[in-house]
């Protein structure tokens, strides 16, 4: 579990209220004390079905899990700022993201504040959602404006709720896939709804890539030029009641196949995206695959000054940003991957850009959250934990590194990528982010 | 003595008796040091030691007594902080959790220390173990008492927990009577429960408000042991007036609403029937009963809907809320109960109140995305009845819209729903398939296949040590063929440039093979512990064979291992008989590697992708070997035949230019007719086999080693033929590999089996099984019957004994014994990627072999999915037109029971199309005798070939073709069951490619026009 956990003095509701319905999400931000921030968004839904439809939907990936494992927490968390509302969440196995963004023309309010902050979502929460009816006009308040609601019996519901580390730990993942990913395919709703109509009975136990035939979405189990891996597929029926209303459908996943997108676009400036870890028993937070952006060290002065810079701005495109300061891509990607290793950065597929979450700043995140990193640390700690043999051709590096009981040869540097004789590198031939051993060698001769 | 020397001293040699006086006069200042001694007394004696308990008989036994284990647990109870409390191992022991009779009367003892030591945590502590195991739970009656004297607060969630496990309680106390049939005992329940009012007004209808096991608590009660369960106990509380009827029907809805687990929603629903509410007691509730059909689970809301569908007309019926949930259950895939409930309901609702047509279009027009058919009928007969009304219900931009989102969905409808709504189905609407289809095109299977050999496919060598160093690991970790191959050329060809310390490097990946507590070893100890390695386990395959090779590598080829590993069938293993040829490959690559620097590579590691060896590189080899005047290896070299392009015709003419420069006669006879254009079957020799005897002292350690079963490491190396020796066997592989199918008499000298000079061609069919098994208790059925198909492929009776083991093309041939065909299935399953590898010219041995084995029934378990997945998979690769076996696989894969099996089946089909590999004409007919005698179901094939339906012209052409032949095979007087789903699809297909109707397909059709199921059907393609 996280080094914290919050409270919320009420529950989050539906209330019924003279001028219509208010969607009341309770919230409680971590660094909500120090700001004093009590309310981000006050205002109208101008589709309310709609983001209604969206919500629940997102409270259903939160709810689902796709391994045996205890359910998690299931509250989403928001982040306010840049005109829009982010309702971000995973699913308990932490295979599944989800983000429903709400965008200035889905809103008609007041952004009280920017800010991130847990909402509660709670059952029957959830469950009035699907009252809201298509012409109702719906309020939205992120937070408390005032304490102007009357508490059941007169008391205080306060549900405490320990944030899970894996959800820190698979915000960095996600952002670091988004960010590599391409669009893949474009599809109609027509082709849409078909998606799901096609795929497997059943739970996928292996991978199967998507492609168009003809006109139709196919999930085929061989991989063919042009298809998209999806690893476990059966994850996509959580967009099934999404689907029929949405407008188009864009699918994007990494070069490599080890993750993959589907970006829902509702219409009236809403956007709905569920993004698959590579396979069901893969959760975002161990994926590892920011480990060598993180492993140089940066100044934490630097660090600093990069979130002051970016929780003003609340958006940047790290190309952009680079070229405008002169830096150079490498080290933006360095600053980028140490900020969202808190949990700090975002990333917007649509806009191509990075969006800040207003969370505490909290660098040792960097290390208890990236074991592989901190144990790779112990080994250059260690008198004689990693041991040059030699400098090959294209400075190919060759080291010994010690393992449990065994030494293993490790390769970095040069053109080709590192090697490792340990099991994690066998077993994931690097697609899984680089084990200690290898990043104790490249932090030490790299 | 001290308070601690005391307390030690009771507890080593007193009882309970003397510590509860004793707990409960202790001072403030002593409950730490009592503490301390609690725990240190815990790890002393809480173990198990081995002990002499008769001269010579030696056994583990808990040094703790149940006395002290009592003991020890009461002074945790009087001492602990919350801390120790939490610790897993504080746990309340089996018998204080009031299960029967208590004799030492440790209960009593619980309540009075409790009651001295009154600890803080207790309520905390109960939860705790309660949430880690729900079998745990403290009695509700010792719950109530804990209450009743101020030791626990109440707390829902643990009494709820505590009720719901009342039965079970019943339960075992039955132990306590003589008889423990007990008669009356629910009556007897019954009266305990309505005599505890604080239960009956609080903590009963606890249960509604949280997950319990109430839905698993029971008893029985009787001689006829009837089943006592809360579902059979409530609903006479409720008929007594125990129980608020009233409050029981509406606190089960609001159960209903929560996310519990789905068993637990069942035994509300059940308990809400159990009541048979009345029409007005669900109408009264119908706002609850509306809440429901936003829940996640489709069984509440069909219970939902079932509950209001007759009142959907009735004046008090709140119709807008129904609506305004409906609108998200339409979107719904997992719904379809329940959304036919609903369309049937909307019908109604629509003739009492025209004036909901526009909503009511809406929610049609969306439910046409769902997938099943059933639900798109519903709503597209909602449709026409509003759009074909007389009196117009719509406005005329509501028709517009509603037309036009209609046409939109056109291709999600099924063929009815599609015919349901043609009338409104505007032009625009055709099918975007038809858009942009080009012009039918018509299938015609390709004859002529020539191999890729070329720079785009050429397997490149192992560049480096590192490379190789890398690949081991891959090796170890995957196994699969492509990389072992690889790993085995890189071997040999980098024989003298390992680095001095290689056999370090190579130790993580022996530690990861072999075992554990070879870490921190020293090399001695590690040479040590492979030199008396033992190859002669259970399991073994190939890659113990690769193991092997590891193994004699990091020992720089001191050992020779291979040929170590135990291949002969054991009582628990069967391994694949082809593998005895890959160790004698392997064995002779070790002993090589064991002799030169560099070592020569092997013949038939595949020189291009995915495991062909082209004709030059095998040439270049042989002449590599003669250079070197080194002999090829029989095995080796009869692999290199089965995998060598000899059809790619210019790499077999570079090939035989080659051939000139070979010295040995024989040999370049043999590739001169392996390599021409068109090989002739006359001009085969008619080579003798040479006559093999074992030698006296092999027989004796063989005969002694089935004596003596336990004698490790007693497998000699097979003496290897010679080339000269094996050339007879080398001419039928060649043979076979260019002319499987032909009648070879030349080579009848070789051997008289199947697959020399005669073709091994299996014949398959069907044969009814049936199994009956009496079942005396039940009357009604005392006598079950069962009926199931299974497939045989038969081979004529063969003299028992393979001739050689370099026959390849006959090793299949002798069928497993009946009684190792799992293992067989097994070994099959982990081999077979090598397997298929092996064969990249004619695997229809192995295709035989793995329909004889995992094919067998309908019904496949993981291990002959797995089979048929894999070899499915291999049909994808571009080839040769699929033979007999191929195409029954293909058959087999697309009719599969597992869903992969068949995805990856209509790739092959697919792929097959486009390579034009398929033999449509074959797949029909293999297709109708499958369904004909009911081995699989209709269905199965209907909704994968749907899947292939409107991808291009020439798949639509080859799926007509498949079905042209297929139809007439299937029994006309009695249809078989979703005959109309095949229908439609070749209605489908045929509208597509506009192929006539065949006569014989045409005659089955008429026949079909009789079966009310298929009148429709059959009339509208006969009409077409």
């Amino acid at each position: 579990m996280s080094d914290f956990a919050y409270a919320y003095t009420r529950p989050s509701a539906l209330e019924a209220r003279p001028e219509g319905n208010a969607l009341l999400l309770s919230a409680f931000a971590e660094d909500a004390i120090e700001s004093g921030t009590s309310c981000f968004f006050w205002g109208r839904l101008r589709n309310s079905w709609l983001a209604a439809r969206g919500l629940s939907t997102l409270a259903k990936v939160v709810a689902s899990r796709f391994v045996p494992q205890s359910a998690a927490l299931r509250d989403p968390i928001v982040t306010a700022g840049a005109g829009l509302l982010r309702f971000e969440a995973f699913s308990s196995c932490n295979g599944v993201y989800a983000r429903l963004d709400l965008g200035p023309d889905a809103l008609d309010g007041e952004f009280l504040s920017s800010g991130t902050t847990n909402v509660d979502f709670n059952e029957p929460m959830v469950n009035a959602l699907a009252r809201i009816s298509r012409t109702e006009p719906v309020l939205l308040s992120v937070g408390e404006k005032e304490v102007v609601l009357e508490r059941a019996e007169g008391r205080v519901t306060e549900r405490k709720v320990a944030l899970p580390e894996r959800w820190i730990k698979g915000l960095t993942a996600v952002q670091a896939y988004l960010a590599l990913m391409e669009e893949k395919l474009r599809m109609t709703r027509v082709q849409a709804v078909q998606l799901v109509q096609g795929l497997p009975a059943g739970s996928a136990k292996t991978d199967v890539f998507l492609v168009l035939r003809g006109p139709r979405p196919s999930f085929s189990p061989v991989a063919t030029a042009g298809a998209v891996r999806v690893g476990g597929a059966h994850r996509l029926r959580l967009l099934e009641g999404l689907l029929p209303l949405c407008e188009a459908l864009r699918v994007y996943a990494t070069p490599d196949g080890q993750a993959s997108a589907f970006v829902l676009e509702l219409g009236g400036g809403q956007q709905f995206v569920l993004a698959l870890s590579a396979d069901v028993w893969r959760g975002f937070s161990g994926e590892g695959n920011q480990l060598d952006a993180l492993m140089e060290e940066l100044p934490t002065e630097w660090i600093a000054g990069a979130n002051n810079l970016f929780r003003g701005n609340e958006t940047f495109n790290p190309t952009l940003f680079a070229l405008e300061n002169g830096l150079d891509p490498a080290t933006v990607d360095k600053l980028c991957a140490s900020l969202s290793a808190m949990g700090l950065l975002g990333f917007d597929l649509a806009e191509n850009h990075y969006f800040y979450r207003r969370l505490p700043f909290k660098t040792q995140r960097i290390l208890s959250l990236n074991p592989r990193l901190k144990n790779a640390r112990a080994l250059l700690a260690a008198a004689d934990g990693v041991q040059l043999i030699g400098v090959g051709e294209g400075g190919r590096t060759e080291a010994r590194v010690r393992g449990t009981g065994v030494w293993h040869t490790v390769l970095v540097g040069g053109a080709q990528p590192p090697q490792c004789t340990c099991t994690w590198f066998s077993e994931h031939q690097g697609q899984r982010g680089p084990c200690k051993h290898i990043l104790a060698a490249q932090m030490q001769f790299v | 003595m001290t308070t601690v020397e005391t307390f030690e001293h009771i507890i080593r040699h007193q009882s309970c008796r003397e510590l509860v006086p004793f707990l409960g006069a202790l001072g403030k200042s002593d409950i730490v040091p009592v503490r301390q001694k609690t725990k240190s007394l815990l790890r002393e004696l809480d173990r198990y030691v081995n002990t002499e308990v008769k001269p010579g008989q030696w056994q583990y036994r808990h040094q703790l007594t149940q006395e002290q284990q009592m003991m020890l647990f009461f002074a945790g109870l009087a001492t602990y902080s919350r801390k120790e409390a939490q610790a897993r191992s504080f746990s309340l022991p089996w018998h204080l959790s009031d299960r029967g009779p208590d004799p030492q009367g440790h209960q009593q003892h619980f309540i009075t220390i409790l009651e001295q030591a009154r600890p803080e945590w207790l309520a905390e502590w109960l939860v705790r173990l309660t949430r880690a195991n729900q079998w745990a739970v403290i009695s509700y009656k010792q719950l109530r008492e804990l209450e009743n004297r101020g030791l626990l607060a109440h707390d829902p969630w643990l009494f709820t927990q505590s009720v719901a496990h009342q039965l079970t309680r019943y339960n075992w106390l039955r132990n306590t009577y003589k008889k423990t049939d007990i008669d009356g005992y629910d009556q007897q329940i019954l009266h305990d429960l309505r005599a505890d009012t604080t239960l009956l007004q609080r903590d009963l209808l606890l249960l509604f408000d949280y997950d319990s096991m109430v839905d698993s608590d029971s008893t029985i009660s009787g001689k006829d042991r009837q089943l006592v369960n809360w579902l059979t106990l409530l609903p006479q509380l409720v008929a007594s007036g125990h129980l608020n009827r009233s409050e029981v029907l509406t606190r089960c809805l609001l159960a209903l609403r929560r996310d519990f687990r789905r068993p637990l929603l069942t035994w509300f629903k059940n308990l809400f029937l159990a009541l048979h509410p009345t029409p007005e007691e669900r109408l009264a509730r119908q706002t609850e009963l509306i809440d429901l059909l936003a829940h996640p689970l489709p069984l509440v809301i069909n219970f939902a809907l079932d509950q209001l569908k007759e009142f959907w007309t009735q004046p008090e019926f709140d119709t807008a809320a129904l609506l305004l949930y409906a609108d998200a259950l339409v979107t719904r895939q997992d719904l379809k109960t329940g959304l036919r409930a609903l369309f049937s309901g909307l019908e109604k609702l629509l003739k009492q109140d025209p004036t909901l047509a526009a909503t009511l279009s809406r929610l049609s027009t969306t439910a046409l995305t769902n997938a099943d058919a059933s639900v798109q009928e519903r709503a597209g007969k909602l449709l026409k009845a509003i759009l074909g009304a007389k009196k117009p219900l719509l406005t005329a931009e509501e028709v517009v819209e509603t037309t036009d989102t209609i046409s939109l969905y056109t291709d999600l409808l099924t063929p009815a729903t599609r015919t349901l709504l043609g009338p409104y189905l505007t032009s625009t609407s055709a099918p975007s398939t038809d858009d942009s289809a080009p012009l039918a095109s018509t299938y015609t299977p390709t004859s002529s296949f020539i191999p890729d050999i070329s720079a785009a496919t050429a397997i490149a060598p192992v560049r480096d040590w590192h490379e190789l160093l890398f690949l081991t690991g891959e090796l170890v970790q995957h196994n699969g063929p492509a990389s072992v191959e690889r790993w085995l050329d890189g071997l040999g060809h980098l024989r003298g440039h390992y680095p001095a310390d290689y056999a370090q490097q190579l130790r993580p990946y022996l530690v990861r093979i072999s075992s554990s507590e070879l870490k921190n070893k020293t090399d001695d100890e590690i040479q040590e512990y492979f030199r008396t390695y033992s190859f002669g386990g259970i399991r073994q395959g190939r890659r113990e064979l690769l193991s092997a090779l590891l193994i004699s590598w990091y020992q720089g080829f001191a050992q020779l291992n291979v040929s170590l590993v135990n291949l002969k069938a054991q009582q628990y293993s069967a391994p694949d008989p082809l593998l005895q040829v890959e160790q004698a490959r392997l064995a002779d690559l070790e002993h090589r590697l064991q002799t030169a620097t560099p070592a020569l590579p092997l013949l038939s590691t595949p020189s291009h992708a995915p495991y062909w060896v082209a004709p030059s590189v095998l040439v270049q080899r042989l002449l590599d070997y003669q250079a070197a005047g080194a002999e090829p290896a029989p095995a080796d070299l009869a692999l290199a035949l089965t995998r060598t392009a000899a059809t790619a015709p210019d790499d077999a003419a570079a090939a035989r230019l080659l051939l000139p420069q070979l010295q040995h006669p024989e040999l370049c006879a043999l590739l001169e007719w392996y390599l021409a254009p068109q090989p002739e079957p006359t001009a085969l020799p008619s080579p003798a086999a040479p006559t093999a005897s074992k030698p006296m002292a092999r027989e004796f350690t063989e005969r002694l080693s089935k004596l003596i079963p336990f004698l490790k490491r007693t497998t000699a190396p097979e003496p290897s033929l010679s080339l000269a020796e094996a050339l007879p066997w080398l001419w039928a592989v060649a043979a076979r590999t260019r002319l499987p199918y032909q009648e070879l008499p030349e080579l009848a000298a070789v051997a008289s089996y199947p697959g020399v000079a005669q073709p091994w061609l299996p014949q398959w069919r069907f044969e009814q099984k049936t199994h009956t098994y009496k079942q005396s208790w039940n009357k009604e059925k005392p006598e079950v019957t069962n009926t199931w198909q299974e497939l045989l492929v038969q081979t004529p009776p063969v003299p028992r004994g393979l001739p050689n083991q370099l026959l390849l093309y006959s090793t299949y041939v002798q069928p497993p014994k009946s009684t190792t065909d799992w293992y067989s299935l097994f070994s099959l399953q982990l081999e077979l990627p090598f397997l298929l590898s092996v064969f990249p010219n004619n695997p229809d041995v192995v295709y035989w072999h793995l329909i004889r084995l995992s094919c067998r029934t309908d019904e496949a378990d993981t291990t002959a999915r797995e089979v048929v997945q894999t070899a499915v998979h291999s049909l994808l690769e571009p080839g040769p037109l699929f033979s007999e076996p191929a195409t029954l696989l293909l058959a087999l894969g697309l009719t599969h029971s597992a869903p992969a099996c068949r995805a990856v089946a209509l790739e092959a089909l697919l792929a097959s199309v486009d390579t034009g590999r398929l033999v449509p004409a074959a797949l029909g007919q293999h297709l109708g005798q499958l369904l004909s005698v009911g081995f699989v179901p209709v269905q199965r094939l209907s909704d994968t070939l749907a899947q292939a339906r409107a991808i291009s012209p020439l798949v639509d052409d080859a799926v007509c073709q498949v079905l042209e032949v297929l139809l007439p095979l299937l029994p006309s007087a009695t249809p078989l069951r979703n005959t109309r789903k095949l229908l439609e699809g070749y209605a489908d297909v045929q509208s597509r490619t506009s192929r006539p109707v065949p006569a014989a397909v045409a005659q089955h059709l008429q026949a079909w026009g009789q079966s009310a199921a298929l009148k429709k059907a059959a009339t509208g393609l006969l009409t077409a």
